[in-house]
């Protein structure tokens, strides 16, 4: 027999059909009705024994059920109120700091930032570089080799090159004519 | 000591008044593990589990029924959590050892053979059915200490009660243990 026998008006209704399973169920707890061991109280005070005093934890602070006294109650309701608040404000203050870290972290690296891009687009280049070097060089080169060509080519460039020859030539060539073309020059200088 | 005022002292630190309530419940705690798991030594193993466990937990208790259910709700569940990982683990010369007493070797097969199918069918019903029919039988509670340990109403209690026991009906009817 077990401390609280079942019986069929427990459950509302016509149990009947239920009572042979319910039957079963007593008969085993009644076969298996036996002692706790004699130690087991001790085993379990020797586990107690190394935890830790148990948190009442935040609502087991707010709302003990045996000291439910107003005025208690309203100072720990105050001062969980004021904890909740400081607690929002840090929480905003510390997202406007790192929004200001992220800010000036992001400064620094804007400067940085781009350097990789140019140095993945520089690897491009090696690709476009070799085309537009040789068809560049040559034709500085070219340009260069042309000018050596013009001054080097003086029969060619007689013309040119004949009229400060000309300006002075006359000078010489003329200068019996110095004596009367004298006043000439210097009204020039 | 009433259950408040024994949660309170063990809260203040008070590990005599948890001793208290040890002595109080051991015998239930451990009733209700060695029905559900069969075995002498799981069931020491999970009555002392689930007293470190509410001793840890102590400060949820809000005073939702007696204490002692508040505890055997814990033990209940820590034992069909063990019942389920000793499943996952080969099954080799397990223990019988609740006999029944003054039997020949034949009547004692049978009795274990009856024991572990009553074990096997509570454990295999589903929630919250398996809860309430191992609360109620196996740990002895009225139907009212469950409603104010499980925080469920009255009546749903009983549609639960009816339920599990409709779904044991075919497993521990007189055909089936025949």
């Amino acid at each position: 027999m077990t401390r609280r026998p079942y019986e069929p008006a427990e459950i509302d209704g016509d149990g009947t059909d239920l009572d042979l399973a319910a039957g079963e169920l007593e008969r085993y707890a009644t076969l298996t009705a036996t002692a706790a061991p004699g130690d087991l109280g001790d085993r379990v005070m020797a586990a107690v024994g190394h935890e830790p005093v148990p948190d009442r934890g935040l609502l087991g602070w707010l709302l003990p059920a045996s000291s439910g006294r107003g005025l208690g109650r309203v100072a720990r309701a105050g001062a969980v109120a004021a904890t909740l608040v400081l607690a929002v404000a840090g929480a905003m203050f510390a997202g406007e700091l790192a929004q200001f870290v992220r800010d000036v972290g992001s400064g620094a690296t804007h400067t940085q930032s781009p350097t990789p891009s140019v140095i993945e687009s520089s690897s491009e280049r090696p690709s476009e570089s070799p085309d537009e070097s040789p068809s560049g060089s040559p034709d500085p080169s070219q340009d260069e080799s042309s000018s050596p060509a013009q001054s080097g080519s003086p029969q060619t460039s007689e013309p040119g090159s004949a009229q400060p020859t000309a300006i002075e030539t006359p000078g010489e060539s003329e200068t019996p004519r110095p004596a009367t073309a004298s006043p000439s020059p210097s009204p020039t200088a | 000591m009433d259950d408040r005022a024994l949660v309170d002292a063990v809260l203040a630190g008070d590990r005599d008044a948890f001793r208290l309530l040890v002595e109080r419940e051991q015998r239930v705690v451990y009733r209700v593990c060695l029905r559900i798991l069969g075995r002498t030594h799981d069931a020491q193993d999970v009555a002392q589990e689930a007293f470190v466990m509410a001793y840890r937990s102590i400060a949820t208790y809000r005073g939702q029924g007696p204490l002692g259910g508040w505890l055997l709700r814990i033990a209940t569940r820590q034992a069909f959590r063990r019942l389920r990982q000793r499943r996952e683990t080969v099954e080799l010369g397990a223990e019988l050892v609740l006999r029944a007493p003054g039997s020949d070797p034949l009547a004692v097969m049978l009795a274990d053979e009856r024991q572990r199918a009553v074990r096997q069918a509570v454990a295999a019903l589903g929630e919250p059915y398996r809860e309430v029919v191992a609360l109620r039988f196996f740990g002895e509670m009225s139907l009212d200490e469950i409603a104010a340990a499980t925080r469920r109403p009255l009546n749903t209690v009983k549609t639960h009660l009816r339920r599990g026991l409709e779904r044991l009906r075919p497993l521990l009817g007189a055909e089936a243990m025949a």
